[in-house]
């Protein structure tokens, strides 16, 4: 498993390096007019081309040593990842689907809302089989954050009209900082 | 440098600066005292408070707090219920928790703090006397000596990281390209943005850094969900006394001393300090027979020994920009968002400002002791909450943290994308760090590069060898330099693994 991890990785790792060379020219703009030395001393091209070239040779060494059997050592298995019951991977990919829709949608259905739904389905997925404890943290300290931050660090943070109308009585009784 | 340094120590003295302080040592204390809860999670997910503060002052202090308190706070579980909170408490487990079998966890617990506390601030004052003399001799260093050490702090972190070289160059590179998208630093050219405004600036540090570190600990959390643990011992046993503080003296000097060295150089961290103050104290000891068996000495020498690690990270990372291990390269990623880019040009630009945060670091020590002392059976609690109610609360500060850092909700796809890459690497074994590190110095190197390129004019050869000759030195040892640790390091993990079975 684990040897397939870090081939599967590299092999991830060359073929984007592989694809960003060959996307180079429409990857990367180049000035529209040819500016001076003093200015532009490198073209915008050469460092990542020189990047991705190192990239493509290290990877090939790497992938060669495995093909050939050079028996390179193993580096340190994760303990948490060596043995996994089928519900581990189950629960991450869950745990996965969540928090990307969670990073979308944070905008269109607010900072609370979307840290409740977060924090709902995290303890869920974990294991946490208390109810009224989960909607408590999930409904309190996201409200306390979302306090602290605009409140205090006076900072914003994305929330919906509504929701909002009705927390500025509440946040106008805070002492100011 | 003296001047900077008296003024240095004129800005130091500011009560919020030390409110700060003992909030960050607090939130260390509790986050290395979790089992499951490095340090480095930690600090990833406090950075954006660093962030938000703005005051270098205040946020950086912050940080180092974290760090001292996370890595005292791992021996509290290390000690109580056999499970290290942080690598660095491995080797304290041995005599802590045979000293909490025999009932006396107190005293391991007070010992653990008594030699955290002394050794850290001895090598935290030898860090403000040795980062003089280095800062001075860096201060005369231009774009081409600052290009070619960046070049050399690549190299040295990609062959000191985790695992064979190949892969932690492969990381390395991978970072480095990463750096590059986003707008050109000389003609603002855009690379690999796929003609969308959120790339244009590049990926935010602030993502990458909480998606490599802390995200693949919440990954692993939820995998594999939550264990019950252990009962914890109550803290019963006598409390340690001034006689038994002296005795361990001399082991707590030699941990220190031990620590201090390791300190300095790049790549061997918290844990190879532990054991090497551990292997030197049963050498040294007239009853070397009873360590492994709740031996006080033993507990002494690990804690004195990791966290005399601290203070000397500091002198590679302000000086030339090397963090020594992940925790560092979180600190040089909140220096550079305080506006600070650690290297020969730090003190000259912020002299003032980084002695302020050494002499805060020296006096933290004080706060430390009194702060663990007095909560030391708050801590012995905390080991028993329980994961589902923390990773939670986690994934909630790291998504808040990451949209405060720009409030752009495309930073949070960013930082999701990181943690799965921060996963898939931690699966196949590859360190992030060199990754990090590529990241940060990336565009950095080649705006140096580029600058060097400008001084050259016409020849860069005979540039190299006839003005920097510094220079040209430092880039032709690098390699030679690399190939050298590099099959030292490959030579020391084989034994490693070998001798590990």
């Amino acid at each position: 498993m684990f040897r397939k991890a870090d081939f599967r990785l590299v092999a991830g790792i060359l073929l984007l390096a592989v694809v960003a060379l060959a996307l180079g020219q429409w990857l990367i703009a180049e000035p529209p007019i040819n500016l001076s030395d003093d200015i532009s001393p490198l073209n915008p091209r050469l460092f990542p081309s020189l990047v991705l070239v190192g990239i493509v040779v290290v990877a090939g060494f790497f992938i060669a040593n495995r093909i050939r059997g050079v028996e390179d050592f193993e580096g340190e298995l994760e303990p948490a990842l060596a043995g996994d019951d089928g519900g581990g991977t189950k629960r991450l990919l869950g745990f996965l689907v969540l928090v990307v829709m969670c990073a979308l949608v944070i905008n269109t259905l607010g900072f609370l809302t979307t840290m409740f739904v977060l924090m709902l389905g995290t303890s869920l997925l974990v294991g946490n089989d208390s109810i009224a404890q989960i909607v408590a943290f999930s409904a309190g300290l996201p409200f306390v954050i979302y306090v602290l931050v605009t409140h205090v660090l006076r900072t914003s943070l994305p929330e919906l009209d509504a929701i909002e109308a009705v927390l500025v009585p509440f946040l106008g009784t805070l002492p100011s900082f | 440098m003296l001047e900077a340094l008296l003024a240095g120590f004129e800005a130091a003295l500011r009560v919020d600066t030390f409110i700060w302080v003992s909030a960050g040592l607090l939130l260390g204390m509790l986050m290395g005292a979790m089992p499951g809860f490095t340090t480095t999670m930690g600090m990833s997910v406090l950075m954006p408070i660093a962030f938000l503060v703005g005051d270098p002052l205040i946020g950086i202090p912050f940080l180092i707090g974290v760090y001292k308190g996370g890595i005292y706070g791992g021996s509290v579980p290390a000690i109580l219920i056999s499970m290290p909170g942080t690598a660095a408490s491995v080797v304290t487990v041995m005599d802590g928790h045979e000293l909490t079998k025999k009932g006396q966890p107190r005293k391991a617990l007070d010992m653990g703090l008594a030699a955290s506390v002394i050794s850290d601030f001895i090598s935290d004052f030898l860090t403000l006397i040795l980062i003089i003399p280095v800062a001075a001799i860096v201060l005369g260093f231009g774009p081409p000596e600052i290009a070619a050490i960046m070049f050399m702090s690549l190299v040295i972190v990609s062959v000191t990281a985790t695992g064979p070289v190949l892969k932690g160059l492969l990381m390395l590179g991978f970072g480095f390209w990463l750096s590059f998208v986003g707008a050109d630093p000389f003609s603002a050219m855009e690379r690999y943005t796929f003609g969308t405004t959120e790339l244009y600036d590049g990926f935010h540090l602030i993502p990458m850094l909480i998606g490599l570190f802390a995200l693949p600990e919440i990954f692993n959390a939820v995998r594999s969900g939550d264990r019950k643990r252990g009962r914890v011992a109550s803290l019963v046993g006598d409390r340690l006394s001034w006689k038994e503080l002296k005795a361990s003296m001399r082991t707590i000097l030699r941990s220190t001393g031990i620590g201090t060295a390791i300190g300095l150089v790049p790549g061997l961290g918290q844990t190879v300090a532990a054991m090497m103050g551990y292997i030197a104290a049963k050498n040294a000891s007239k009853h070397p027979e009873t360590f492994g068996k709740g031996e006080i000495d033993g507990v002494a020498a690990a804690e004195a020994a990791n966290n005399a690690v601290n203070g000397p990270t500091m002198v590679p990372l302000l000086t030339l920009g090397i963090p020594g291990d992940n925790v560092t390269a979180l600190l040089l990623g909140a220096f550079m968002m305080q506006g600070l880019r650690p290297g020969p040009t730090l003190f000259e630009t912020s002299g003032a400002t980084v002695f302020a945060i050494l002499i805060v670091m020296l006096f933290a020590n004080v706060i430390f002791w009194f702060i663990g002392y007095y909560t030391i059976p708050l801590f012995s609690r905390v080991v028993t909450i329980k994961k589902s109610l923390l990773i939670p609360i986690t994934i909630m500060l790291a998504f808040t943290g990451t949209y405060l850092a720009r409030s752009n909700p495309f930073d949070l796809v960013t930082l999701v994308g990181f943690g799965i890459i921060g996963l898939a690497a931690r699966k196949a074994a590859f360190d992030v760090m060199p990754m990090v590190m590529g990241f940060i110095l990336g565009r950095e190197l080649e705006y140096s590069f580029g600058q060097t390129l400008s001084l050259a004019g016409d020849s860069l050869l005979r540039f190299a060898f006839t003005e920097r000759l510094g220079m040209t030195a430092i880039v032709i040892a690098t390699p030679i330099l690399g190939t050298l640790i590099g099959l030292r390091m490959n030579r020391l993990r084989k034994q490693d693994l070998v001798r590990g079975g």
